[in-house]
């Protein structure tokens, strides 16, 4: 242990470098990486503390009290915040309650935080331009109460990676958003019961839009008229051929632990997700593009618990030459009663395939 | 016109290295220097060793090249990246990209340092970095108890 010599070889002063690229290189390890990196010597605890470097928190799989704790350092700076498979009510309100200037918020598989806690947070946030919101199935009544909140947001992205396909109601969500988030410029939503007229009001509503994504909107026909006015007004417009209801029958719920393996046809892309309730759905779409993401997300958990999916993913990916996007995220609820191997057929006709799925044919929905 | 644009770039201990203004003008303090003095064709830069300077030069040279490409800089960089695993000479890069004002570079350089930390425990950042524990036995005491994750899920040094 020498910090100084007079060798040649001695080793650099990596801690009296300037405080600027210190604080570059810590930055770039991350908010948890800072927090771990603030134990290292009193000089980085010390640049650390400047809450400048906290103005952009970015975490996933971690502890309550972490997130707390970076939101701290950055005493009110905070500009954007993106959380991923953690979170509580209880923290979404300590954010707010502390960074009042928070301009974009992204939840991802936070499945810990209701409806009632984000309305709760937006309270103290009237700033954010930027609400995306993945796999948390949120209501249409929180959009709307939400939008009346945050009156500025101008991106908001809904992505679920289960579609339900109601029966007796559709467009809810688009008159929440048609009615309440008229600085609207980009919009992406994924998996909702959206149908034309729903995307006429928000055309119609949300008269600034620039940008539009929309994908596995099974009830959206797109028609001619739709098209032609989304090409005048959308400049950047994403909507999938493919995206119509005779995709429907192709949906598989099995039940667990009854399934782990799917054999999927080739040059098909399919998503998955499971849902609470432990049912396994399957469907034809080409939109989860996130893929090493997820693996990484698997892989962070426990690989061990998960080596069944790992292998049929490898699988796929291999006998697939066509990009085969898997989404996954939900897996980490799987425990490990799932160590059976069962084969799905590929369910090309107008049923779904099920072999020994016990219950879970009638699983459409709910 | 684009031809004769060169300027010569002398490190700390006196060798000299030819590089095209446009080159050499990414760094914003060598284009500070030029453009007070248009005049000389030899910039001394007193703090970059030659080794250092022939690294940035490369730098410099291949960011060129590429242009605008950002896929081509991004391979260009990994090119440049592979095999820089010498703490000193990670070391004397980022205090010349710093000096000379090079983002890219300085960016490049942080991003690789801060890879070889991460997921690393304090104790292994210390000795990889000559880095002295120099928190006060309450301070320690303190660190540790707010830190107490920081040692977990560490991989094993």
């Amino acid at each position: 242990m020498t910090s100084s010599s007079d060798s040649v070889d001695a080793a650099p002063p990596w801690v009296e470098l300037p405080r600027e690229i210190t604080a570059t290189i810590l930055l770039k390890l991350g908010t948890i990486g800072m927090l771990k990196a603030e134990a290292v010597c009193t000089t980085w605890r010390s640049v650390c503390k400047d809450p400048g470097l906290w103005r952009s928190i970015d975490m996933h799989f971690t502890e309550v009290e972490m997130c707390c704790l970076a939101v701290d350092r950055s005493q009110g700076q905070l500009n954007d915040i993106k959380i991923q498979f953690f979170g509580t009510d209880e923290m979404l309100l300590y954010i707010s309650q502390r960074c009042g200037r928070l301009r974009s918020l992204q939840l991802k598989s936070c499945y810990d935080i209701t409806d009632e806690g984000l309305i709760e947070a937006v309270k103290n946030l009237p700033l954010p331009e930027e609400l995306h919101i993945y796999y948390n199935p949120i209501r249409a009544e929180t959009i709307e109460t939400v939008g009346r909140t945050c009156e500025n947001v101008k991106s908001f992205k809904l992505n679920r990676h289960v579609y339900i396909p109601y029966r007796d109601r559709y467009d809810f969500e688009a008159l929440a958003i048609a009615k309440n988030m008229p600085e609207l410029r980009h919009l992406q939503i994924c998996g909702s019961d959206l149908t034309d007229d729903g995307l006429l009001l928000i055309l119609d509503g949300c008269s600034k839009l620039e940008s539009l994504y929309l994908f596995m909107c099974f009830n959206l026909h797109f028609g001619e008229n739709l098209r032609r006015l989304c090409a005048q007004r959308i400049k950047d417009l994403k909507v999938p051929q493919i995206m119509s209801l005779t995709w429907l029958p192709s949906l598989v719920a099995v039940r667990l632990p009854s399934l782990v393996a799917v054999r999927l046809p080739v040059g098909r892309t399919r998503s998955f997700s499971l849902t609470d309730d432990g049912s396994f759905y399957i469907y034809l779409d080409n939109i989860w593009n996130d893929f090493k993401w997820v693996l990484n997300g698997i892989l962070n958990i426990d690989s061990n618990q998960y080596l069944p999916l790992l292998t049929f993913i490898s699988s796929v990916l291999v006998n697939d030459s066509t990009s085969v996007q898997l989404h996954a995220s939900r897996f980490i609820v799987v425990t490990t009663e799932v160590d059976g191997i069962l084969v799905v057929p590929e369910c090309g006709g107008a049923t779904g395939g099920l072999e020994e799925g016990d219950d879970g044919g009638d699983k459409e929905q709910s | 016109m684009a031809e004769e644009n060169t300027i010569t770039l002398k490190s700390s201990d006196g060798k000299e290295f030819l590089i095209s203004k446009k080159a050499a003008t990414l760094s914003e303090t060598i284009k500070a220097m030029v453009e007070e003095d248009n005049s000389s064709s030899v910039f001394p830069l007193t703090v970059v060793d030659s080794k250092t300077l022939a690294d940035v030069i490369t730098f410099l040279n291949k960011h060129v090249d590429c242009g605008d490409d950002d896929d081509k800089k991004k391979s260009c960089d990994e090119e440049f990246m592979a095999g820089k695993d010498d703490m000193k000479d990670l070391f004397d890069l980022v205090v010349a990209a710093n000096y000379l004002d090079v983002k890219d570079l300085l960016d490049l350089i942080c991003g690789k340092i801060a890879d070889m930390m991460q997921g690393k425990s304090p104790e292994w950042v210390r000795k990889t970095f000559n880095i002295q524990n120099d928190f006060s036995p309450e301070e320690e005491a303190k660190v540790r108890e707010e830190y107490a994750w920081a040692h977990e899920g560490v991989e094993e040094d």
